[in-house]
């Protein structure tokens, strides 16, 4: 793998683990926002307020910084999709802990959801729980590509430079071939 | 042996098609049906994929229109500008990750080109120094304040919430109570601000915030007076090109210093608007509104809000007053004057409208044995008991909710008379609760109720999520409908000779519980009550919300079309509606009364 552009993820993290502050800033400002907003398309608009949710995305990635110094990520994709989960994780939870706050102790869970979160609204409860079961069947690398593309938005180019791909065309594929594999996992799981 | 997925490799036109869909391609569905079963199952999963990428893009492209744009824009002295959230006349702010305190901030930033000196930026350095002295919770936090890179900024504590206007427009006039509750909360931040020796200069409804919690320590629903950044500027004059005219002082408009006087003109003007969702003058040119001050065609606010007690409309407009020497001479006068107004003997409560609030809401739901001994007393101060032609228990009813329970046919010979108290046990005490009382997890609430003929009785509780509980009657469980006349009840009632009582199971926000007694049973909250799950004997009890057909129902008593959502609409709770539906309804003798419990 060729040495990280300058002030490439790769290379802030690098620092990162090397304890510069600096560079740990600066991942801090180039991920949050897009993180923050990833996160609320996740949560039930009860589950919580604009700032706590604000809150809980900021703890979660200090938290996740903080234990950066045993992770060894291959490329930029594999830190993204490191904080998707420890995001998503933590998402679950709060809604879990927003079920608790009710009156719902005994109640069964999948009966008793709180609203559902923008995601859910928009395509509904099953589908959204296909993908993510099948998500979590894919291959790193696959997952990272799907996460960056679909959930992100990123481009071919910047998907590229995340794997470690030479062209934008290679990524190009890599998504597809992800995507595709998807449908089949999603397909399979709903047997 | 089944063929599961990772045994198969997806074919060439899968790929194909997936390709489009990561491309953003539009893809016709309809046409891609696939040759066989198998391939069309396939491309169904593939277009749920695409409808979510389709929602993921949407959603943030939704979000970015509110400020939440990708990376960091720029870095100022020690601070990371993260993403543009406003910007004024003369200054821009962002939302900032302060490194040194991993937490973000507001920044404030003077633009470069604002044709500003840097005289100008040493002052407003100066200024904005002088208010981070202040420290009060009404007041913006500000952290600091510098120039770097030319720019002169200040960084203060980043609210999440709504101003003030914001609020006005989306729910309209506020009541009394919850108009005073703000305006003291704001006099409290100007006399931090004129004792730090500052006048603020541009008090408006536009710079006050009603922020969400921003932490589980900080409440919900702060009011928060901020954008000190206009206040002393420059010169005068200026202010009118950049401040609100509506909002200013008439002298300053003539061109007279800033003082506390003006302040407290500019706090009047405010409770006018949070009163009336207007403004006394007709908004104009700046000439027209100053003449509109002195021509006589200013609208007294007892002509826009009749309804409103005298002692308040005499406050706001002596503090709004054109001529300064008629207003309060302080803030702090206003505040006396207002708190006046406010319920004898009672102190104000921290109410704390919740419209940004976080988390979720604590429930009053939990059903428990109790298990010390019945205290077998009055209240602590019994209220007089309600007739059907006086409305039950005025000086706890604040104005924000349901109006006058009145009965529905005054004349009808049935009168129902209630007296109906809802208390909180505690070590063994009872304890009367009224309106605006906090309630915390583990209290032990009931319902103290006597009736002049036989009754039926619902309590219904709602939260801050806008989800409704039944708390009264229970199946199977505690007393039941119809209770008896001339009897004082305790409910919910006993089981095995021990009461029983609704537990507070959690904390974070508001409930609203709301207590209907009536001499025939109501049918629709008989419905939405009847589908809850029976207790199991012995056990505690959760009572699952009210599904959703059956707050359909409540609704369509409320008159809230059934188009609607769910959800609680903007300022106004199921409950509160059901009750103003109810209250029209003229079937018999119905006493209702409801109380808002803070549970924070």
């Amino acid at each position: 793998m060729p040495d990280p552009a300058p002030d490439s993820t790769a290379l802030l993290l690098q620092q990162v683990r090397a304890g510069d502050a600096a560079a740990r800033e600066r991942l801090v400002a180039r991920h949050l926002p897009l993180l923050r907003a990833w996160a609320h398309r996740r949560l039930p608009p009860g589950a919580r307020g604009l700032a706590d949710t604000d809150d809980l995305v900021q703890v979660t990635f200090v938290r996740a910084l903080n234990q950066v110094q045993g992770f060894e990520p291959r490329h930029e994709g594999a830190f993204l999709a490191y904080l998707r989960q420890i995001l998503l994780n933590a998402v679950r939870d709060e809604i879990r802990r927003g079920r608790r706050r009710g009156p719902h102790e005994e109640v069964d869970p999948e009966t008793e959801a709180p609203g559902p979160s923008p995601l859910e609204t928009a395509i509904g409860r099953d589908a959204l729980e296909r993908y993510d079961r099948a998500f979590g069947q894919l291959g790193a690398e696959q997952q990272e590509a799907v996460f960056m593309r679909v959930e992100m938005g990123m481009t071919y180019e910047e998907i590229a430079g995340a794997l470690g791909k030479n062209s934008a065309n290679t990524a190009r594929m890599v998504v597809s071939r992800a995507l595709a594999r998807l449908a089949l996992e999603m397909e399979d799981g709903n047997d | 042996m089944t063929e599961h997925a990772h045994d198969r490799e997806p074919d060439g036109r899968l790929i194909e098609v997936a390709a489009a869909v990561a491309d953003r391609t539009p893809v016709d569905w309809e046409q891609e049906q696939g040759r066989t079963p198998g391939q069309a199952r396939l491309l169904a999963r593939l277009s749920e994929i695409a409808a979510l990428q389709d929602a993921h893009d949407r959603l943030a492209a939704s979000s970015a229109s509110v400020g939440v744009t990708a990376g960091a824009l720029f870095n100022w002295g020690p601070l990371h500008a993260i993403e543009g959230i406003g910007s004024g006349s003369f200054a821009d702010v962002y939302r900032a990750w302060d490194p040194t305190l991993e937490r973000e901030v507001a920044l404030k930033l003077r633009r470069a080109d604002a044709g500003r000196s840097t005289l100008d930026d040493r002052r407003w350095i100066e200024e904005a120094r002088r208010l981070a002295r202040i420290r009060h919770p009404n007041v913006l936090v500000v952290h600091g304040a510098d120039t770097h890179d030319g720019r002169a900024g200040i960084w203060t504590e980043l609210l999440v919430g709504q101003t003030l206007e914001q609020w006005i427009v989306a729910r309209g006039a506020l009541g009394p109570r919850e108009a005073t509750v703000v305006g003291m909360d704001l006099c409290a931040a100007l006399s931090a601000v004129h004792a730090a020796g500052l006048i603020h200069g541009d008090v408006t409804t536009h710079n006050v915030m009603r922020a969400g919690s921003s932490g589980s320590s900080d409440g919900s629903g702060r009011i928060v007076l901020m954008d000190f950044g206009t206040a002393h500027d420059e010169a005068r004059p200026n202010l009118i090109a950049f401040g609100t005219p509506l909002f200013t002082a008439p002298e300053l408009l003539d061109g007279s210093t800033p003082s506390p006087r003006s302040d407290v003109y500019s706090l009047g003007i405010i409770l006018y608007r949070l009163l009336t969702a207007r403004y006394p003058v007709t908004p104009g040119p700046v000439a027209r509104i100053r003449e509109q001050l002195t021509d006589g065609s200013r609208t007294a606010l007892r002509d826009a809000r009749p309804d409103l007690p005298a002692g308040l409309v005499q406050a706001v407009e002596r503090a709004a007053a054109p001529d300064p020497d008629a207003r309060f001479a302080s803030a702090a006068a206003l505040e006396q004057a207002l708190g006046a107004f406010l319920p004898a003997g009672r102190s104000v409560a921290p109410r704390r409208p919740y419209r940004f609030a976080a988390m979720a809401a604590g429930l009053i739901a939990l059903l428990t044995i109790g298990t010390f001994a019945w205290i077998r007393t009055r209240p602590v101060s019994p209220e007089p008991a309600p007739t059907a032609s006086t409305a039950p228990v005025q000086e706890t009813a604040p104005p924000s909710v349901v109006p006058a329970p009145a009965p529905v046919t005054p004349n009808a010979p049935a009168m129902l008379r209630v007296e109906a108290t809802l208390y909180r046990t505690t070590a063994g005490s009872r304890e009367r609760l009224a309106n605006g009382d906090a309630i915390a997890p583990g209290d032990a609430l009931g319902l103290e109720v006597e009736t002049s003929g036989p009754a039926h009785v619902y309590v219904l509780d709602e939260d801050q999520r806008g989800q409704v509980f039944a708390l009264f009657p229970l199946r199977s469980r505690g007393a039941a409908n119809p209770v008896a006349a001339g009897v004082r009840h305790r409910l919910p009632g006993t089981e095995d000779g021990r009461p029983l009582e609704w537990q507070v199971t959690s904390a974070g926000g508001r409930e609203t519980i709301l207590i209907l007694v009536s001499s025939k049973p109501l049918d629709t909250i008989e419905q939405a009550v009847a589908g809850l799950a029976e207790p199991a004997p012995g056990a505690s009890v959760t009572y699952p919300s009210l599904d959703r057909e059956a707050l359909a129902r409540l609704r369509g008593v409320g008159g809230i079309t059934r188009g609607e959502p769910l959800q609680k609409a903007e300022g106004k709770s199921i409950l509160a509606s059901l009750a103003g539906g109810l209250s029209r309804r003229p079937d018999g003798s119905l006493w209702m009364r409801m109380i808002e419990l803070e549970n924070p």
